[in-house]
This record gives C-alpha cells, sequence and structure tokens, in this order.
C-alpha cells in the first residue's frame, strides 16, 4: 500500500459529505481518508528515521525453537525387535510400515513442538553417537555374518512418518581380527527440513529418531535362527544424544 | 513528525475549505502528515506478528540424492588435485549435481543477505581397491564451494576428510562398508567469495590414495545439501 492522501477540500465546496469523507470513506487500500488506520498501515507509513525494533516484534513470529538431549547410555537388544528384519525393512509397502511400527523413539533424540501458524519450513538437526555389536556367530549355520550386516538401523520419522533415506547403519565392532571395520563408533550429525502440506500447519508436531536392531542374521539360506531360541546376539548403545528444531516465518 | 496535535477550532472561527484543510490535509499537523510519518512512539510493544513482517529467511533451498550410482575413484579424481562435483550418477555424471541455485545473486557485504548458512550431509559407503590390497590411509575429502558469478569459490574450512582406517588388506575389509556419516555446516559471509557475491552453492569430492593407486575407489549412499540466505540488515 502507499501513504494516505486526503484529497484537498476546494473553495467553496466544502459541505458535510465532503468532511465526512474525509475522515472516513471505505476503500480496498484505505488510502484515501482517515480511514486507513483501520488496518491499513504499513511500511508506507513509517517515519524513515526509524526501523523496526525487536521490542516491537512479538516473541515467536518470526522463529521458534528447541533442543532436546540426553547424555545417559542406552541399550538396545535385539530381543526387543523380535520381527525386525532388513529385508521386509527396505521392502516398501505393508512390509516397510510392518517394520516401522517395530522401530523405537530414542529419548533426548525426539521432539515434539507446536507450530503456531503455517511456517515456511521446519528446520530439524541433530547429533547422535552409537555402537553396535554382536557375537561373530549369529546364525544357526555355524557361519559368521555377511559382508555389510547391518545389526543396528536408526531412522528418521516425522509426525511419527518414515523420512526416506534418513538412515545411519551402524555396523558392528571388532567381530574378527582382519575385519576391524567399525572399530570405532559412529557419530551422525543430521538435518532435515520440513516443507509444505501438514508438515508445516499449525498444531503440534513430532520428530524422532528410532531406532531397530536386528534380532539375528536373516539368513537368506533357510534354516532357523538363532533367535528366538537363544538370545539375540546383537546389541546397539545409544550415548549422547539431541535434537532441536528451528521454524520460520 | 509524529503524534497528531489537533488544533481546534476557535470560537467563531470560519468553517472554511482552507480551515478544514489545514487539519486534513495541508498543515504541519495535519492528519495526512501524521499518519504518513508515523513514529517508533506510536507502536505499542509487541505490535507486530508474523502477518505483518516478512521471513528472516529470504531463500531456501535443499536437494538430495539417493545412493550415488557409480564410485568416484582416485584414477579420475585424485586428491589433492583434481575434484568433482558430487552427481547422482557419480563418476559417470549427465546424473543431478549436489548443487544449489539460490535463485538470485547475493551480495553478502552491502545486500539484505549477509551470510548464507550452508548444511551438507553426506554419506560414506565404502572405501577400497578395485584390484590390490588398500592402507588405511586410502579414503575422501569433501569440500563446499560457492559460486560468485564467475568463477567458483573454494571455502576451505569445509574440508572433510575420512580414511578407510581399516586393518590393511583382508580381502574381507575390502568389501566392508564403512558407514559414515559426513557433516558439514558453515555460514559463507562476504569475505569468503570474491567480489562479496553468491549465487549457487556446491559440494565436491576428491579420492585419497596413499599409494596413488587408481583403483582406490569411494562410494556414496543417500547425500543432502540445504542452503538459507538469511536476512540481516534492515532497509
Amino acid at each position: 500500500m502507499a501513504d494516505v492522501t486526503i484529497p484537498t477540500i476546494g473553495a467553496g465546496v466544502s459541505n458535510g459529505t465532503i468532511v465526512e469523507q474525509n475522515l472516513y470513506r471505505p476503500t480496498s487500500t484505505g488510502t484515501t481518508s482517515c480511514e486507513i488506520i483501520n488496518g491499513h498501515l504499513d511500511n508506507a507509513n513509517r517515519d524513515a528515521a526509524w526501523t523496526v525494533d525487536r521490542s516491537q516484534i512479538q516473541r515467536g513470529s518470526l522463529s521458534k525453537g528447541k533442543t532436546e538431549g540426553g547424555t545417559l547410555s542406552l541399550d538396545y537388544f535385539g530381543d526387543l525387535f523380535p520381527s525386525w528384519n532388513i529385508a521386509e525393512d527396505e521392502g516398501g509397502g505393508a512390509a516397510q510400515l510392518k517394520m516401522d511400527e517395530l522401530y523405537q523413539v530414542i529419548p533426548g533424540c525426539s521432539i515434539t513442538f507446536y507450530v503456531p501458524f503455517p511456517v515456511s519450513f521446519v528446520a530439524l538437526s541433530w547429533h547422535l553417537h552409537a555402537s553396535a555389536d554382536q557375537k561373530d556367530d549369529v546364525d544357526d549355520s555355524g557361519n559368521g555374518h555377511p559382508g555389510n550386516y547391518t545389526p543396528a538401523r536408526i531412522r528418521l520419522f516425522y509426525d511419527g512418518v518414515r523420512v526416506d533415506r534418513r538412515l545411519l547403519d551402524v555396523p558392528a565392532k571388532n567381530f574378527d581380527d582382519d575385519n576391524m571395520i567399525g572399530s570405532w563408533d559412529r557419530a551422525w550429525l543430521g538435518h532435515y527440513l520440513a516443507t509444505g502440506g501438514g508438515m508445516v500447519s499449525e498444531g503440534w508436531h513430532t520428530a524422532s529418531l528410532r531406532i531397530a536392531v536386528d534380532p539375528g542374521y536373516n539368513a537368506t539360506a533357510g534354516g532357523t535362527y538363532k533367535y528366538p531360541t537363544i538370545s539375540s546376539q546383537t546389541h546397539c548403545r545409544v550415548r549422547v544424544r539431541s535434537m532441536d528444531y528451528v521454524l520460520f516465518h | 513528525m509524529a503524534e497528531i496535535s489537533y488544533d481546534p477550532i476557535d470560537e467563531q472561527e470560519l468553517f472554511t475549505a482552507a480551515s478544514l484543510n489545514d487539519r486534513f490535509s495541508a498543515g504541519g499537523n495535519a492528519l495526512q502528515t501524521a499518519i504518513n510519518s508515523l513514529d517508533t512512539d506510536a507502536l505499542a510493544p509487541g505490535t507486530f506478528s508474523e502477518v505483518h513482517l516478512p521471513s528472516l529467511v529470504l531463500f531456501r533451498g535443499g536437494l538430495g540424492q539417493a545412493a550415488v550410482a557409480n564410485a568416484y575413484t582416485f584414477g579420475n579424481t585424485p586428491y589433492p588435485g583434481t575434484w568433482a562435483t558430487i552427481d547422482s550418477n557419480g563418476e559417470a555424471g549427465s546424473g543431478t549435481a549436489l548443487e544449489q541455485s539460490l535463485g538470485a545473486t547475493y551480495n553478502l557485504a552491502s545486500g539484505q543477505a549477509q551470510g548464507v548458512f550452508v548444511m551438507a550431509d553426506l554419506y560414506v559407503g565404502r572405501i577400497w581397491r578395485g584390484t590390490g590390497s588398500f592402507t588405511a590411509t586410502d579414503g575422501v575429502a569433501f569440500r563446499i564451494q560457492a559460486y560468485n558469478g564467475s568463477s567458483w569459490q573454494n571455502i576451505g574450512r569445509t574440508h572433510r576428510f575420512v580414511a578407510a582406517a581399516i586393518y590393511s588388506g583382508a580381502a574381507a575389509s575390502n568389501d566392508r562398508e564403512i558407514d559414515v556419516k559426513v557433516p558439514i555446516r558453515t555460514l559463507i559471509k562476504a569475505s569468503d567469495v570474491t567480489g562479496n557475491t553468491v549465487s549457487s552453492i556446491r559440494v565436491q569430492i576428491s579420492v585419497v590414495s596413499a599409494g596413488a593407486s587408481a583403483a582406490t575407489a569411494v562410494s556414496l549412499k543417500a547425500c543432502y545439501l540445504t542452503a538459507l540466505v538469511l536476512q540481516s540488515t534492515v532497509t
């Protein structure tokens, strides 16, 4: 919009109607009468000598954020995920949904927040430190686990729904002298921008890293698994972690 | 000029066009003058909310790639001399580059934006040699570059390195994925780019081989790049 321009009254034509219209003449922009003060004022009416100050802005109207975190180590064993397996986790459709239900939210790496009005986006950021371990012989065949076996997988979920490809596979540690890959822990510093639709609508939202631990090597060659006959051989420890969100108007 | 100081019409003062205009539109204390130059004191604390103000983020953009199809090799992208922009089709190229246009050219010294916040999440799958045994110091390097309108500028502090750090030579190790995440976070400022301008961001890769073996290779899993142009000045 623009500055108000109140019409000048010509000599000899002043009357009640003109005076009244100078005071109140509603238009779409309100720029022809004092009616402009009824919600039409904008930056054009600001004196150029000053700029908007922080004190004049409502708290939380431009951005808002929070961080959650935890330092207590959390142990997850395969027994807690009795039917979770990589094949179905990557299978899509119903199989994937079935696996999603088995993931467990990691406390300290999950967050619930309120979006006060539809925003441009919500920026999520997290960090997590995790390590996994297992016995070398994890199936009934007596064989070691196959190459690239993933004992634990951590995924991002937003509003309870898996976010594709935002995952960390946690390799096993120290299971073979000749195969020392993974003899260190894994750190994951990640980010995700939630944009559009219901993801940024007004209301409560959740974001969380969730973990699943393979209860045992699901041999593709068939045969029974050690689990559940005996306890699962796999274990993942989640150490220090945090998650934060920042939303922007 | 801020507050409205209405000059009362005196007893027996004529109600004329001039006297009215003086109060409505022409005089120093006219309503029009006051409304068009609102002083800061005219605003109550907390007057403005999201319905009045523009976003602090002038631009946001990002892209992601699924697992990169073809590995990068020391033969084609040897560190430190040769770098390649990460491509969804890997070393073969012709896929989607991990490169984000900012939609405009921003002068980070004189414009509204004085910083571009960049977040890159890179995921290393395997580091290996196609032939022969590799060494523990075989690895991969990443960096972020910013385009200033005429050339790509290295952002030195964004260099990251990952070594295989694997017990050397074992065949089993050679086939293992190391699954290492490589995060890069940086705020690109005027001093980072020649001419103070920036219009695009990208992520590059180079393969490190301790013995300069052309067979040293690196595979990538899903990678992401996000850029936020932040409003930093008031205009």
